[in-house]
């Protein structure tokens, strides 16, 4: 008899895939693609590579099914692998993720050496959808090694140290990286807020 | 421009990745620095709202073609790591029997139509056998035994081979077998 896979959860999935049921995995794949390919979107920001790295991914994590033990979830064990393989599509693109400081320090740009006052704060008032568009806008304007540590410490919550592990650098340069990330959000946020008024 | 070691505490403030000593020590510090409280507000709302407003991108693939992609390269992968079929291992008897097998086949067929065609009539006439074994000595057993040699002539067989060119005989008398070909025409 086949199993009910719809009313498995993510680790009976996890298991019985383990056990080589590409069934369970395809069922696990319906239920992470979305997230799956949002995240290795928002680390290339490109839609057909995003596709391609997603389902990479996809067959990473099967060939690594045993290595799986359930100390994480299910999730949060794919999106890992998701953003190991990004970085390392990056890298092999040599799109200069891993640029040097006073590289980034140049894309800054003297006008905002400071970061923004936020009185009022530029998102207020602002529908989710809108919201999301200029987030979404203003990632886009970040170098990819901005980009990259904005992804993996506020929307995967990654701590310092694991962060400058998978990058290959020292926890400094990462805090200086996501301070620099952090406040060029600020200035475009504020930017967007002020064009808006205009 | 330089990072103040004082900003990135704010940070790591806004983090939590300072211990609860240097949580106090920064509190301290930010409430007599309104450039540090400022700083403290705008990494703040940058990262509150980024976390709570993640933009997602939608996957506009449809499910069944997503997973075929996926499922084709699994297979893929499948196939190239199965173990690969054993390959039979010649054994050195084998290698020389492979090599002088046809050597040996050509020379047989030599020797036997070299029998064929010198001595014909001695493979089919059993008297010209007689006389040439006579030439033997008067000791051979054969000439001593005409009679018995004569009906075991008799009880030799003789069985044909189709062939469309030749017919091929086998002969076989006292305890010997003899092979000829004879042409049909």
């Amino acid at each position: 008899m086949r199993p009910d896979y719809a009313s498995m959860d993510d680790a009976e999935l996890a298991a019985t895939a383990q056990g080589g049921d590409m069934r369970s995995f395809e069922e696990l794949v319906a239920r992470h693609r979305d997230k799956i390919f949002a995240r290795a979107y928002s680390m290339c920001r490109n839609e057909e590579e995003a596709v391609d790295l997603s389902q990479e991914a996809w067959v990473r994590s099967w060939k690594k099914l045993a290595q799986f033990q359930g100390d994480s979830s299910f999730s949060t064990w794919m999106t890992r692998i998701t953003i190991n393989l990004c970085l390392d599509h990056l890298r092999k693109k040599k799109r200069r993720i891993f640029e040097s400081i006073e590289k980034m320090n140049e894309e800054s740009g003297g006008v905002e050496r400071l970061i923004p006052l936020v009185d009022e704060n530029p998102t207020a008032g602002l529908e989710n959808s809108e919201l999301r568009s200029r987030i979404d806008q203003a990632l886009e304007e970040l170098s990819e090694a901005h980009r990259a540590v904005i992804v993996m410490h506020e929307f995967e919550e990654m701590e310092y140290r694991e962060i400058a592990k998978k990058l290959d650098c020292s926890i400094g340069t990462i805090m200086s990286r996501l301070f620099y990330a952090r406040k060029k959000l600020a200035v475009l946020l504020v930017k967007y807020k002020q064009e808006e008024g205009l | 421009m330089e990072i103040s070691e004082f900003e990135l505490k704010i940070q790591s403030y806004v983090d939590g990745e300072l211990a609860p000593r240097e949580m106090l020590e920064l509190e301290e510090a930010l409430k007599g620095s309104v450039e540090g409280r400022e700083t403290l507000a705008a990494l703040v709302m940058v990262k509150r709202t980024l976390q709570e407003n993640e933009p997602i991108a939608l996957l506009e693939t449809p499910r069944e073609l997503y997973w075929s992609g996926i499922e084709r390269q699994i297979l893929g992968l499948e196939k190239e790591s199965a173990p690969a079929p054993k390959v039979q291992t010649e054994t050195l008897w084998s290698q020389i029997w492979r090599r002088i097998a046809p050597v040996s086949a050509a020379a047989l067929v030599i020797a036997v139509l070299m029998i064929v065609f010198t001595h014909p009539e001695a493979l089919r006439d059993p008297s010209i056998s007689n006389q040439n074994l006579s030439m033997a000595g008067e000791n051979s057993s054969l000439l001593k035994e005409p009679e018995s040699y004569q009906a075991r002539i008799e009880e030799a067989s003789e069985t044909a081979v189709s062939s469309e060119e030749f017919s091929t005989f086998e002969y076989t008398a006292s305890g010997m077998t003899v092979v000829w070909l004879e042409h049909k025409n």
